[in-house]
C-alpha cells in the first residue's frame, strides 16, 4: 500500500484555494457592477463565441437589452 | 412553444404568479405563500417605455446553456422538447446563468439550483396548457407548435400581398 502511494503522490489529492483569495472580476459593460470572473467570461466567449460585448454584459443586463432590441424593432415598423 | 402577443399584455404579472405556484410544493396559491422557500416564479414580466413583455426561457435550438453545463443538469428529452433541469445534478455553478444571451436563467441563492422556465412540461404531458398561458387573462400568452405559427404568419403575409396587388379590394 505504501509503495503503491509513494509511486504517485498526486493520485488523490485536491488543491483547495484560501477561501480569503480574491480573483480578477469583470464589471458589466452597462451597469458596471462585477458579475464573473475574468476566466469564467473568457470561457464563456471562447466555447460560444459570443461577441465581447455579450460576453462582458450581465445577465440582468442582457435580459434588459433584449426587450430593448424588442422595442427598437417594434417602434420601426409602425 | 410559449407564443407572446406583446399588444395584448398589461403586465399584469398574472403569468409570474401561476408559475411560482405551479413551481411550488403545494401547487396551491393559499399555501405556497407560506412555503419556505418562497417558490420562484420562471417568466418575469419586463416593462418597457410603449409596451411590456413577460421574458421566460427562448427554448434556444443550440442552447448555450446546455453547452456549458459541467453536470449535464440541463437536457432535453428529446428533439422538440423543452429544455429541462435536472435539480438533483444542479449543483448551481452559475454557468448557464452566464451563457444564456436572453438572461433568463437565475440562480436561486437559498436552494443552489438554477430557476428556468421549462415549459411546464408535466402539465403539458397531462394535455394541460402551461401555467402562464392558462393564467393570462387577455390571451397574450399562447402555447403553440411553431409550424402552425409560420404557417399562420405565411398566410397572412399571402393575404396582405393578395391586398396590395389588388389595390385593398380582398
Amino acid at each position: 500500500m505504501t509503495d503503491v502511494a509513494n509511486e504517485n503522490p498526486q493520485v488523490g489529492t485536491i488543491t483547495i484555494k484560501k477561501p480569503s483569495a480574491r480573483v480578477p472580476q469583470v464589471n458589466c459593460r452597462v451597469c458596471g457592477i462585477p458579475f464573473a470572473t475574468e476566466k469564467q467570461v473568457r470561457r464563456v466567449r471562447e466555447k460560444l463565441h459570443f461577441s465581447d460585448e455579450m460576453a462582458s454584459t450581465c445577465p440582468r443586463c442582457r435580459g434588459v437589452e433584449f426587450r430593448g432590441a424588442m422595442e427598437k424593432v417594434l417602434s420601426s415598423k409602425e | 412553444m410559449i407564443i407572446v402577443n406583446i399588444d395584448k399584455c398589461n403586465a399584469c404579472k398574472s403569468c409570474e404568479l401561476a408559475c411560482a405556484v405551479e413551481h411550488s410544493v403545494s401547487k396551491d396559491l393559499y399555501q405556497a405563500i407560506h412555503e419556505n422557500p418562497a417558490p420562484q416564479a420562471r417568466v418575469s414580466v419586463q416593462k418597457g417605455i410603449s409596451f411590456s413583455v413577460p421574458l421566460q426561457c427562448r427554448q434556444c435550438a443550440n442552447a448555450p446553456c446546455i453547452a456549458l453545463c459541467p453536470t449535464d443538469a440541463l437536457y432535453r428529452a428529446d428533439k422538440d422538447s423543452p429544455i429541462i433541469l435536472d435539480e438533483e445534478k444542479c449543483i448551481g455553478c452559475n454557468w448557464c446563468v452566464l451563457a444564456c444571451p436572453f438572461g433568463v436563467i437565475r440562480l436561486d441563492e437559498e436552494r443552489r439550483v438554477i430557476v428556468k422556465c421549462d415549459q411546464c412540461f408535466e402539465r403539458v404531458q397531462r394535455g394541460e396548457l402551461p401555467a402562464c398561458v392558462a393564467a393570462c387573462p387577455t390571451g397574450a400568452l399562447a402555447f403553440r407548435v411553431l409550424e402552425d405559427v409560420s404557417k399562420e404568419r405565411r398566410n397572412a403575409y399571402l393575404v396582405e400581398i393578395a391586398q396590395c396587388l389588388s389595390g385593398g379590394a380582398v
